[in-house]
């Protein structure tokens, strides 16, 4: 590398070594030294927020999943794993950026199962808190409630289960929600 | 002291589960049967459900899956009793930090919980012993070695089948939770 210090495999090669070795810091380091040089390989952000979620430094690894964002905004897996990382930080305002993010991915690819339980999860969940106006928590509710037919649409569609039924899942989900009665 | 025992079934499918994703840090749930808990603590694993192989750091998915694996055994006369992974790294023995909580989760629900580390320098296509380290939850949030043994049901039978089941190449058959969310028609039960 230092020979010709544009040698992005050999770089890499060093980033893989220390991963190897099971050294993740070392190598989060490395890989952040390339990236300020190759600032738009996706693969190695990619990479750098593998790392960083395994450290559970979950900020850097948000910070790398939104580079990759920026590259690829229709690319509905990307926000479905911001939408992830920001629901495994925890926090009601994370929760809301999380909803939002999983919302684009179900507009982007309507079949990703990730993105729809990680919705009925989040607006579940927001809808449940009892800090906000009710009028909020209605409209989270309302988003559970479409979401959970959503799923259940998609199961009875490959015939795992019955017209009209719902998993055993949404079923306790929703029962925490004693909202849905009045929005129904 | 009482021996734990792990069922062919069980065993087979940890070690397809392993073969299926060498290279990615992997995790599942241990199923008991109920009429198989002595004093409320499982002494027979009949089954184990694959969960996930991608991004295992990120919560979601497993909260998803065992609350999905819940209510699947709640019907089928089983309950979970303990939780497999397996890390990406050859060398890789430690219980991350993610898979301690897990395991903490599901000894709430269930007393006398196992945690089992796939000690991946065991594995080899022709396996010799099993590759299994057990841990008992001692407190909350520490989980020491277990004293009690983890055998095989048909002990060298069990490590046949598994190796066959490798060299076959059948492991590509099996099917995780992660592979269940990108195509609901597979059934992660297996």
């Amino acid at each position: 590398i230092q020979a010709d210090e544009s040698n992005s495999s050999a770089r890499k090669r060093k980033v893989a070594i220390h991963k190897a070795r099971g050294d993740n810091p070392a190598a989060i380091q490395e890989l952040c030294k390339y990236l300020k040089v190759f600032m738009s390989d996706q693969e190695a952000f990619q990479e750098l927020c593998d790392l960083y979620i395994q450290e559970q430094d979950y900020k850097q690894a948000a910070f790398c999943c939104e580079e990759l964002l920026l590259h690829n905004p229709h690319n509905h897996l990307y926000h479905q794993r911001l939408g992830d990382i920001r629901y495994t930080i925890g926090g009601f305002e994370q929760l809301e950026l999380a909803k939002q993010y999983y919302s684009q991915a179900v507009k982007l690819a309507p079949s990703n199962m990730r993105a729809l339980y990680g919705l009925l999860l989040t607006s579940t969940q927001l809808a449940a808190n009892p800090r906000y106006p009710q009028v909020k928590r209605k409209e989270y509710a309302k988003v559970a409630f479409w979401t959970s037919k959503q799923i259940s649409s998609r199961y009875s569609n490959v015939g795992a289960i019955e017209q009209g039924d719902q998993l055993p899942i949404i079923e306790g989900l929703m029962s925490q929600l004693d909202l849905t009665k009045q929005v129904l | 002291m009482d021996d734990l025992e792990i069922s062919t079934r069980a065993y087979c499918k940890i070690i397809m589960h392993c073969a299926k994703y060498p290279s990615c840090n992997v995790n599942g749930v241990l199923l008991t049967h109920k009429s198989d808990l002595k004093n409320g603590r499982p002494t027979k694993f009949c089954d184990a459900v694959p969960l996930c192989h991608l991004n295992t750091g990120l919560s979601l998915v497993p909260e998803i899956a065992l609350a999905q694996v819940s209510g699947i055994v709640g019907a089928a006369g089983t309950v979970i009793s303990g939780f497999y992974h397996a890390h990406d790294n050859l060398k890789d023995n430690h219980v991350d930090v993610f898979s301690q909580k897990i395991a903490d989760k599901i000894a709430e629900n269930q007393d006398g919980a196992v945690l089992v580390t796939i000690d991946s320098k065991r594995l080899a296509l022709k396996i010799q012993n099993d590759g299994l380290i057990v841990r008992h939850n001692v407190a909350e949030g520490a989980w020491k070695l277990s004293e009690k043994k983890l055998k095989l049901e048909h002990e060298s039978i069990t490590l046949a089948c598994a190796s066959a089941l490798v060299r076959e190449g059948i492991f590509r058959e099996l099917v995780d939770f992660d592979n269940h969310l990108d195509d609901i028609t597979q059934d992660y039960v297996n």
